[in-house]
């Protein structure tokens, strides 16, 4: 049987920043179908001692957003209505990973209760503060989420690149907006993009601000995006993979700060087949 | 650029006028958004999806641009435009116009004043389409903008409008949507009876910042979808502060906002609010009426008092200032004296803080008036410093005709237009056909 459904691949890396004795980023990804849809997420700890737990935040913000995504695709149904969908993803989407991120971190708090060097903190979800950029690409829709700083780079058939989710404001001083904030679900920005009214994009990064802010500007950012997607088609992923440790710990090395990046782009097409997951 | 139409695309409105599409702007629920040219005049162009670009979509919106709306709050259609699909003309929203997500994700600041004015504005634009016979069918965070610095709105989306009792497809988001059209009892259908719903909501997330049934119910529901909805929001709706059932209070640690903003929020709102979600959710008939939440959010704006430690504002009614401590720093708030401006026919009385800058609006010298304006040429009176005695008020008269005057000593006087009179307790005046009188809402012993 011959289809026209795109093929996503995926990579991913992490550097720890060379000052700092845990990496409190964490990174995921689900590949759906074969290939043909998939879900990804970025998660930055926020590190400083009012948030002794954070390494562990970012871990249950990536499996939660993983969680909400399954459950989203899941939901899909071919006779639900396209503005309904949009409803899902703007609206119970934010709330249910807010929910499923906290529930981890309450079990979690059950399971471990303040430690003694955690003495004059309160036992909250924000010792597990952390920020997330999630993207899904199902059918015919892109779709992002973003709580924080971070970015999601988009590289269009084109060569262009934008950052839509992006929010100058995240990028002034350390103060950032958090899964443990109060009402963290309406401060989760979303990116909807329904093709074929959009073209979906030839490639899709997500990176936590370690890696942006390594760069004088954001347009050298976006370059380096934009590059890595130049460097996957003419060299191979192959290589990038084992080129992007290197330049994530570069990076790391000038902004001083953890560095993830994750990143798909669009393959041959494929045959649907059953769910996988290759890492 | 990227959507259904390219641009350059050229196309054409009912009557045969060029329109050009010039750029993509955004993509909703319905259909997408341009920047189009039209009578040599940039405008929005929304383009329908194939999908929602019925027939029945068509008729209405040819039915809304031969109303010829002209209410500066909306930007209703102004004409259809054809070609391969339908949409419609509408102005373009200016930029310092924001949407209420921004102010729901707390990215956009504003003060108290400017929200309340916001919302009476919003409630005056619905009670000026429910007038025309017109429901909206379709209130939403979405559909609404405001412009912070001063309160001012823009209703968008009016494309889901329809005479009031015609069938139409769209119900609404579901919400902000009455519990009997959720339901879908017999007999219900969009209204201007289920809109007073839908503004209820409105109205309670812009000022509490939280959905009013979304309490410890929802928080049990670990999976949020469609059922759930349709469960908090209309088979068994709750209010999250109802008197008489405590089983759908706010969590602490998860709805910490609501608790806050309803501490905050003086009792003749909450009073409203209460009605709205309890008797209101079940009996359309008790619903708030749009004059009912302008009166009290009016009277609202009258007494916002700033905190004489934090300088924060807070929000109050007459009856209770006494009590009240400031929201931010916990303060007791320290009242200041008002005037009790009093119409002539029917006698309705208003109480307005006299706080540096507070202005009488010629709206508060009306019984019903069709509008409230805070522009400043709208102003009767301003509280202004004296020029030459630090710390000393007085009113000074904004409007073309003299007000008299009668001091607490008997004596009178004349304020010409452009003149003060010192803010001083038991002065009566009259403004026009109004009356006033200054006083104090609290003994200054116990101020």
């Amino acid at each position: 049987m011959s289809t026209d459904i795109a093929r996503w691949q995926v990579l991913g890396g992490t550097a720890r920043a060379a000052r700092k004795s845990v990496n409190q980023d964490r990174h995921d990804w689900t590949v759906f179908a074969d290939g043909a849809d998939i879900a990804m997420a970025v998660a930055d700890g926020h590190g400083s001692a009012a948030y002794p737990r954070s390494d562990a935040g970012a871990q249950f913000a990536v499996d939660a957003f993983l969680y909400t995504a399954a459950e989203f695709r899941a939901a899909l149904e071919p006779d639900v209505p396209l503005a309904q969908v949009k409803v899902r993803a703007e609206e119970y989407f934010p709330r249910n990973l807010v929910h499923e991120w906290r529930e981890r971190v309450g079990t979690d708090l059950a399971k471990n209760p303040l430690r003694e060097a955690e003495q004059g903190l309160e036992a909250t979800p924000v010792l597990y503060g952390t920020t997330l950029i999630g993207a899904m690409i199902t059918g015919t829709l892109v779709l992002g989420w973003q709580i924080g700083d971070g970015d999601l780079c988009l590289v269009g058939a084109d060569g262009q690149v934008s950052a839509p989710l992006r929010n100058p404001a995240e990028t002034l001083g350390d103060e950032t907006d958090s899964l443990c904030s109060d009402g963290a679900q309406h401060l989760v920005r979303t990116y909807w993009a329904p093709s074929p009214a959009i073209d979906p994009p030839a490639l899709i990064a997500l990176s936590t601000d370690g890696l942006s802010k390594s760069f004088v500007s954001f347009e050298g950012y976006q370059e380096f995006v934009s590059g890595v997607y130049q460097r996957i088609i003419h060299d191979s992923a192959g290589k990038v993979s084992e080129d992007l440790q290197g330049w994530l710990e570069q990076a790391s090395s000038y902004s001083g700060d953890d560095t993830t990046l994750v990143a798909a782009w669009q393959g041959s097409p494929v045959n649907p087949g059953p769910e996988g997951r290759p890492r | 650029m990227t959507g259904m139409l390219a641009g350059g695309t050229r196309l054409t409105t009912s009557s045969g006028e060029e329109v050009n599409v010039t750029a993509f702007i955004g993509a909703g629920g319905q259909g997408e958004v341009y920047q189009v040219t039209y009578r040599n005049a940039i405008r929005a162009l929304k383009w329908y999806y194939p999908a929602s670009a019925t027939d029945e979509q068509q008729a209405i919106v040819q039915d809304l641009v031969a109303r010829r709306f002209g209410d500066d709050r909306f930007l209703w259609p102004l004409a259809l435009v054809a070609g391969d699909g339908f949409g419609y003309l509408m102005k373009l929203r200016p930029p310092n116009f924001e949407g209420l997500p921004a102010l729901f994700r707390r990215k956009v600041r504003i003060k108290s004043r400017e929200l309340v004015t916001a919302c009476i504005h919003l409630v005056e634009a619905y009670r000026a389409l429910h007038s025309q016979g017109i429901a909206y069918r379709d209130i939403s965070e979405g559909n609404v903008f405001f412009d912070p610095a001063t309160g001012d709105i823009l209703v968008c989306d009016n494309d889901n409008a329809v005479v009031d009792g015609r069938q139409a497809g769209i119900k609404g988001t579901t919400k902000f949507m009455a519990p009997e059209l959720i339901r879908e009892d017999p007999g219900a259908s969009p209204s201007t009876q289920t809109d007073l719903h839908s503004l209820a909501v409105l109205l309670f997330m812009m000022l509490m910042n939280h959905h009013p049934l979304l309490g410890a119910r929802e928080y049990r529901i670990r999976l949020f979808e469609e059922n759930a909805e349709a469960l908090l929001y209309g088979r068994e709706p709750v209010f999250v502060f109802d008197p008489a059932n405590d089983n759908n209070r706010p969590v602490p640690g998860y709805h910490d906002t609501v608790l806050a903003t309803w501490d905050a929020t003086p009792g003749s709102l909450r009073a409203l609010f209460t009605g709205a979600f309890t008797d209101g959710l079940s009996k359309p008939g008790l619903r708030i009426r749009e004059t009912q939440w302008r009166d009290a959010l009016s009277a609202v704006r009258d007494m916002i008092i700033s905190c004489q430690r934090c300088g924060r504002q807070n929000m109050t009614d007459p009856g209770e200032i006494s009590s009240r401590v400031c929201w931010s720093c916990g303060n007791p708030l320290t009242p200041p004296p008002v005037i009790q401006v009093t119409t002539a026919n029917p006698p309705l009385t208003r109480v307005i803080a006299l706080t540096p800058g507070a202005r009488v609006f010629l709206h508060h010298l009306t019984p019903d008036p069709p509008r409230h304006d805070f522009a400043a040429d709208a102003a009767a009176a301003i509280v202004a410093g004296h020029p030459r005695v630090p710390g000393r008020l007085g009113l000074k008269n904004l409007t073309a005709e003299a007000w008299s005057a009668r001091r607490p000593d008997g004596s009178t006087a004349e304020i010409p237009p452009g003149r003060s009179i010192e803010i001083v307790e038991g002065i009566r005046l009259h403004l026009g056909a109004a009356k006033a009188v200054i006083r104090r809402l609290v003994p200054p012993d116990k101020s």
